[in-house]
């Protein structure tokens, strides 16, 4: 004899519970979350590193690397200064999960002030998974095309802010930043955005300023 | 010095990872509930969860096997954004690709969309 029983439990509750978790956790030490997506290339790191050497001795900051396979990033980031730096190797996942921030968050020193989190690269899968972050920013370059953010717009409806980075490189690959811009705004309004090329700094000063005046979100978001 | 974490991960592509939690989720609600079997799970998918539904079915089925729900079905029902035109008033069910409103071409912003719940199980 069959029989139908009500379910409506959320498929991702387990990484949700998780994430609720990281917040708790972090919330002692006020530290701030912010996760940053993109596809694979458009300079998170190089940005990272720009950011930690900007900010080291202000703020307290701390990275998790999450990549594919190697530690080249958490190496990279180590060197530019960061106070505390893990890699995970999702080996092959094309995302973060809660549970693995969770884990890696067992070794993290007390007091940071702001933790980034440099997702796996990928435009689709990472913004499917709350990773206990107060922030979510999605970044792009200008030498993946203009029209990408109407490709993937999953990633910038979710986001709070946009780095559009190597505007440097616009006149050689035909893309106008302010018609990336636009179009980003045309999926999400209320992204704050900012234009970088990190490699020269342009801009990253005004990302810091804006990462270091960050507060944390209500549990509840 | 810049550590690996202290643990490595054997990863899978997004829609098999929501499989396999979807498959954790329906295998403790049939145990809880004695079932021998899972005849039947039924989902809800929004259009903007960034899931493909033809990736999770495909994930289902390599999931599924030596399992008590081996010969389940999986249905799948998909629930859409809804978009409201501030410019004309116009509501509509938004796709993920919908940026502004089909009747006066206004720019829109969708909301919701984003279910992702296993809704019932038939169990025997």
């Amino acid at each position: 004899m069959s029989r139908t029983i009500l379910i409506e439990k959320k498929i991702l509750e387990k990484n949700d519970i998780a994430a609720a978790r990281i917040r708790q956790k972090l919330i002692a030490d006020n530290t701030v979350v912010v996760n940053i997506m993109s596809g694979p290339g458009a300079g998170k790191t190089t940005l990272l590193e720009e950011t930690v050497r900007r900010l080291a001795g202000k703020i307290n900051v701390g990275v998790i690397e999450g990549d594919i396979a190697t530690d080249n990033d958490a190496r990279r980031v180590e060197r530019a200064g960061a106070e505390w730096v893990v890699q995970i190797n999702t080996g092959g996942a094309c995302h973060l999960e809660a549970g693995m921030i969770e884990r890696a968050l067992e070794t993290a020193p007390r007091g940071m002030q702001l933790l980034i989190i440099e997702n796996v690269g990928n435009l689709v899968c990472p913004s499917s998974f709350d990773l206990g972050d107060d922030w979510k920013v999605v970044m792009a370059s200008v030498t993946e095309g203009q029209d990408k953010p109407k490709k993937y717009p999953g990633m910038y409806r979710k986001s709070h802010a946009l780095v559009l980075n190597k505007v440097d490189l616009a006149p050689y690959v035909n893309v106008s930043p302010g018609l990336f811009v636009k179009e980003s705004l045309e999926v999400n309004p209320a992204l704050k955005v900012f234009l970088t090329a990190a490699t020269t700094g342009d801009g990253v000063d005004e990302w810091c300023d804006w990462l270091a005046s960050l507060k944390k979100r209500p549990a509840s978001v | 010095m810049a550590r690996r974490a202290p643990f490595g991960y054997n990863g899978c592509m997004h829609e098999l990872s929501v499989a396999q939690s979807m498959m954790a989720v329906a295998l403790e609600n049939a145990a809880a509930n004695n079932a021998k079997k899972i005849l039947r799970i039924e989902l809800v998918v929004g259009n903007m969860s960034g899931v493909s539904v033809d990736a999770l079915r495909f994930a289902f089925d390599a999931v599924k096997t030596d399992t008590i729900a081996g010969n389940a079905e999986l249905v799948i029902r998909e629930t859409a954004a809804d978009a409201h035109c501030a410019a004309c008033g116009k509501s509509f069910e938004a796709g993920q690709y919908d940026f502004s409103c089909p009747a006066c071409g206004a720019p829109v912003f969708p909301k919701g969309g984003d279910e992702l719940y296993v809704k019932e199980l038939e169990i025997e």
